[in-house]
Formats: structure tokens, sequence, C-alpha cells
């Protein structure tokens, strides 16, 4: 049964649902401009001195492709440009169009892991344990621990701290039994001032004093006393000296499943790579007239790449008693050539407009200016010279 | 079910052909067929004196070959066969099939069909004749190749002029 599939009559009507997606349909604009481009496509393509076998329908689709495409450049710029300013916010909010202040949460954020690393901040909280240090008994299997988390004694485990040190020496600063302290500690401890820092004596002397007098202490340790330290191979903490009486030691800890842990705990709305950045679709209405004729050219080449595909089904067409080759490949090759320009001038235009390339021009702008303001002659002020002169010539005469 | 040839590839090709017999090519003949009800036969079926049915204009693909002059005892002559190629659907539109013996003018020569062609198929399919599948395959054209015949054996146009009383009691042309 023979069918005629109309093809491009001359004009178009858009109604909603015609595009493929429907992703700008709603917008009024669009639909004005959706029957305004496929004229101007048909007529680019020789309408109405050729026909043009496209229908409404192609040429919709590919001003919505165009569209699409044109605000997914943007959209991939804005999130290349601000992913670190993005990763761990929430995804609620859409950021199209909107600018971003640069902060430096998510530096410091992965500045924290180093932090952890040294104990300070970070995102792990140390966990605490102790071992009942036995008279006589040298050497402790940490799975022997009093572990702040029952459980962790299963886990791997990561020692952050043993505090098993020789005392600091400030502590002794006024120890009469030394041999180097200042010799009043017990003075002082009877006005109840025992703990406090050299400072009380109130007695002038130059700071480097008191870190001879601490340097002092700490050496006269080490000679004269054992001292305390020990070491930590696997599992087996071996303390020294060889414990003389029973204490306790206490440890700081994490467990690596912790420290792995961390590294997810970002909630799940929160953005995480290009796929969930809060980037919607462009308002095809809110597009400047740069962008829109950007849109337009590219939907041209859409247009022609589809037209080239229907007319290159067949190598060759049949016409009575013989048979033509149409421009199909012609099309496709001009169509991709198009495609390809267009993005590489979009993204080229982005580029020039990215945070850094910004920064990069008003620098390189206040140098110009101020290379400019350098070649401006220096004033010579006169009006103290003048009368300076005249009176070295009235002394003269 | 075949792939290719659909009904909707071929409403692709019946648009470019017209496109391009129509207002690229876009060269007219007019075709005279047969009207056999009004002719006069003799008892062996032949007519010296056939009456043809009012022309219709055509598009046609025309490929002309080159004229030839013969000289014998009675005088030259001049041949020239050609080939017409319609597009199906145009004929069909009209309602017009061609047959051995239709005339077509060209050039105000006229050409009498030899043989008609009816051979050209997309995918190799007519669906007029595919066993029952009418859902694949086109019929592109019909070609007729003729040769250029005498207009005053046709009597379609008048050709001589005088006071012949047979010209002067019918109207011209006498024999559509």
């Amino acid at each position: 049964m023979a069918i005629t599939v109309p093809i491009w009559p001359g004009s178009s009507s858009f109604t909603t649902g015609s595009t493929p997606f429907g992703f700008f349909d709603t917008d009024t604009t669009f639909q004005t401009h959706a029957d305004k481009v496929s004229k101007w496509c048909a007529t680019r393509l020789g309408y109405p001195l050729s026909d043009v076998e496209l229908q409404s329908i192609h040429l919709y689709a590919c001003f919505e492709e165009a569209v699409l495409e044109y605000s997914n450049q943007l959209n991939q710029y804005s999130i290349r440009d601000n992913m670190l300013l993005l990763q761990g916010t929430v995804t609620g909010s859409n950021l199209t169009g909107r600018p971003i202040n640069p902060n430096l949460n998510r530096l410091i954020g992965i500045a924290k892991n180093y932090g952890t690393e040294a104990g300070s901040g970070g995102y792990l909280t140390f966990k605490s344990a102790s071992i009942d240090v036995k008279k006589d008994q040298q050497v402790y299997d940490l799975s022997s621990l009093n572990y702040e988390v029952a459980g962790d004694v299963s886990k791997d485990i990561e020692i952050k701290k043993i505090y098993h040190t020789t005392p600091p020496a400030i502590i002794r600063y006024f120890d009469p039994f030394i041999g180097t302290g200042l010799g009043s500690q017990q003075l002082l401890e009877n006005f109840g001032w025992g703990n406090y820092s050299p400072g009380v004596s109130f007695l002038m002397m130059p700071v480097y004093a008191d870190l001879l007098r601490l340097q002092a202490i700490e050496f006269n340790d080490l000679i004269r006393k054992s001292g305390y330290s020990f070491e930590l191979t696997g599992d087996r903490l071996k303390i020294f000296p060889i414990p003389t009486y029973d204490y306790k030691i206490y440890i700081d800890y994490i467990t690596t499943e912790d420290r792995a842990a961390q590294s997810f705990s970002a909630a799940s709305n929160t953005v995480g790579d290009f796929s969930n950045a809060p980037y919607e679709l462009h308002r095809y209405s809110f597009i400047n007239p740069a962008g829109k004729q950007w849109i337009f050219k590219y939907t041209l080449a859409l247009a022609k790449e589809v037209l080239g595909n229907i007319r290159n089904k067949y190598s060759s067409v049949p016409i009575p008693g013989s048979e033509v080759t149409l421009n199909g490949a012609d099309l496709i090759s001009q169509a991709q050539v198009e495609k390809d320009t267009l993005i590489a001038q979009l993204r080229e235009n982005l580029d020039a407009v990215s945070r850094q390339s910004q920064l990069a021009k008003m620098t390189e702008e206040a140098d110009n200016i101020q290379s400019q303001l350098n070649k401006v002659p220096m004033t010579i002020y006169i009006g103290a010279l003048v009368p300076l002169i005249m009176l070295v010539n009235l002394f003269l005469s | 079910m075949a792939l290719y040839g659909g009904q909707r590839d071929v409403s692709l090709f019946r648009s470019l052909n017209r496109e391009l017999l129509h207002r690229i090519i876009d060269t007219e003949v007019l075709f005279y067929t047969l009207n056999l009800d009004a002719t006069q036969t003799n008892i062996y079926e032949e007519s010296d004196s056939k009456v043809y049915n009012e022309p219709k204009l055509v598009y046609s693909i025309v490929t002309l070959d080159n004229e030839q002059w013969n000289a014998d005892d009675y005088g030259s002559d001049i041949t020239q066969t050609a080939v017409f190629a319609f597009l199906q659907d145009d004929l069909v539109d009209l309602n017009l099939p061609p047959h051995v013996g239709d005339i077509i003018e060209y050039k105000s020569r006229f050409f009498e069909i030899d043989s008609v062609f009816d051979n050209q198929y997309v995918v190799g399919k007519n669906p007029e004749n595919n066993f029952g599948n009418t859902e694949h395959g086109y019929s592109v054209s019909i070609s007729c190749q003729a040769h250029m015949t005498r207009q005053s054996k046709l009597n379609i146009v008048q050709t001589r002029f005088g006071n012949s009383v047979s010209i002067k009691d019918n109207t011209l042309p006498s024999n559509l």
C-alpha cells in the first residue's frame, strides 16, 4: 500500500509535545522560536527552490538538541570550574547561572587529613586504651589492651601515642632533689604555688636561663637515670625501663576501619562528582542573543546531519531510466565541521571567562596600567625652589 | 520481512523523483493514447486511420538518439529513435497506461511507441506483483522505446493545405 510521508511544507506550528524530550516546550520564547528556527533552517537548506526531506519534528528535535548542547556545555564548564567548591555541598539547590564565590572549605577539608595524622584536628577522634603494667614484666601484647571500644580488640589499630615518657622537665624545675632545680620548691609548695610556672619566682632572669635549666634537668635524666621509652613491633609493646611496680600506661589509637570510613562520611544528598552537581538546564528565554545565535547555528548543523542521513540511506536513488546520487555525504561532512567549529568556539569563549583566566586578565590589566602610569613624566615641584634661588642670589649680591 | 525498501523509503524516492522531474528537469511531452473504440479496422484488425484520445502532458526523461538520414530511389528520409522514461506514479495519477502504438509528441515530432518496459524496481520488488507483499518495493518508471513517425500518417496535426475536399469537410486535427 502506497503511503505518502509528508515533507517540509514551508511552515510549521509548534505545539507542546512536539520535541522528543519536551525540556523547553513550555517556554513561550522557545515555542515562538521553534517555528522561526525551523523556517530558517529549511530556507538555509534550499527551500523553496528545492525540497527539504524533513518534517517539522526533525527540526524541532534539532532545535531542542541545540539548546541542550548549549546548556550542557555551559554546565559542564561551570562544574569543571567549581568542582572543588561543589563537592560536599548539598544537592538541593540549582546553581545554574548563579555565580559561585570561591572559598577554602574543600581545601581545608583535604588538609584536615594531615591534621588527623599529626594529631591536630582532622576528622578522626583518637580513642584511648590502657595497659596494666606489672612489676618486672617488660613485654605486653596489644590484644591485651583495655580498649575504649571493646569491639576494637579484633580490628586493625594504629597506635598514635603511648603515654610512657620521662616527666617533662618543667614540672621539676623547682625540685630540690634533682640537684639542678631552683631549690625553693618546698617554699612554693607551702604557699600553694607549686604547680605554677617559673614566672612566680619574680626573679629577673633572662629566658635562656630557664631554658638552660630545663636542658640541664633533661641531660641529668638522660645520663644518670634509666630513660622512659618503649619499642613497638607488630603487636608487641616492650617498655623501658623494666617496671619496678604496677602501674597503667595509656595509649591513643585509631582503627584503620575508622580512617577509611571517614572518606565516605558525606551524606548521600551531597555533591560527589559530575553526575550530581546541582546544575539544571538553562531556561531558553533567559539565554542572551549571543547564546541564541549559537543555538540557531547548531540547529542548522544538526538539521544538515539529519537530512544528510536521510539522503544517504541509499547510495543512489532510482529515477526513470537512471539513478542519481544525492548530496547526503556532503551534508553530513558539512554538519560535522560546523558542529565541531561551534563547539570549539563556545569552549574557547568559556575558557576565556574562567575564573583563572579572568584573574590572569585582571593581573595583566593592572600591570599594563601600572606600566602606562610609569611613563607619565614626574612633575618637578618648583614652588620652593624659586624663592630659594632668589634668596641665594640676594645673599650673593 | 524486508528491512529496506519499505513504503516510507518509497515515499522518499517518490518525493525526490517528483522534485527532480517536475521542478528540476521539467521536460514535458504530449502523450496520445490510441482510441480503439473510434478506430476503424479492416478484417485483419489493421487501420490506416487511427484515432487518438486527447493528449495529456506528462513529465518525462527523454533520451533522443541521433537522427539517421536515408536516401533511396524514393528520395531522402529521416529516422530517429528515442526512449521516453516516465515516473510510474505520474502515469497512475493521469490514468495513462502506455501501450505499443501510442504516440508521444516531443519537440513537434511524433514518436510511436514500439515497446514498453516496466522493469525498474527499488530493491528489486514491484509491490503490485510481489505475492501480496505490498509494503516493500517500488516500480519507479515505465520506459517507452519509440521511433519517429510521419505526421501525415497520424493526422493529428494538419500537414497539407489546399483545396482538398477532405480537408474542407473536417475540422482540425482530423484524427483526434
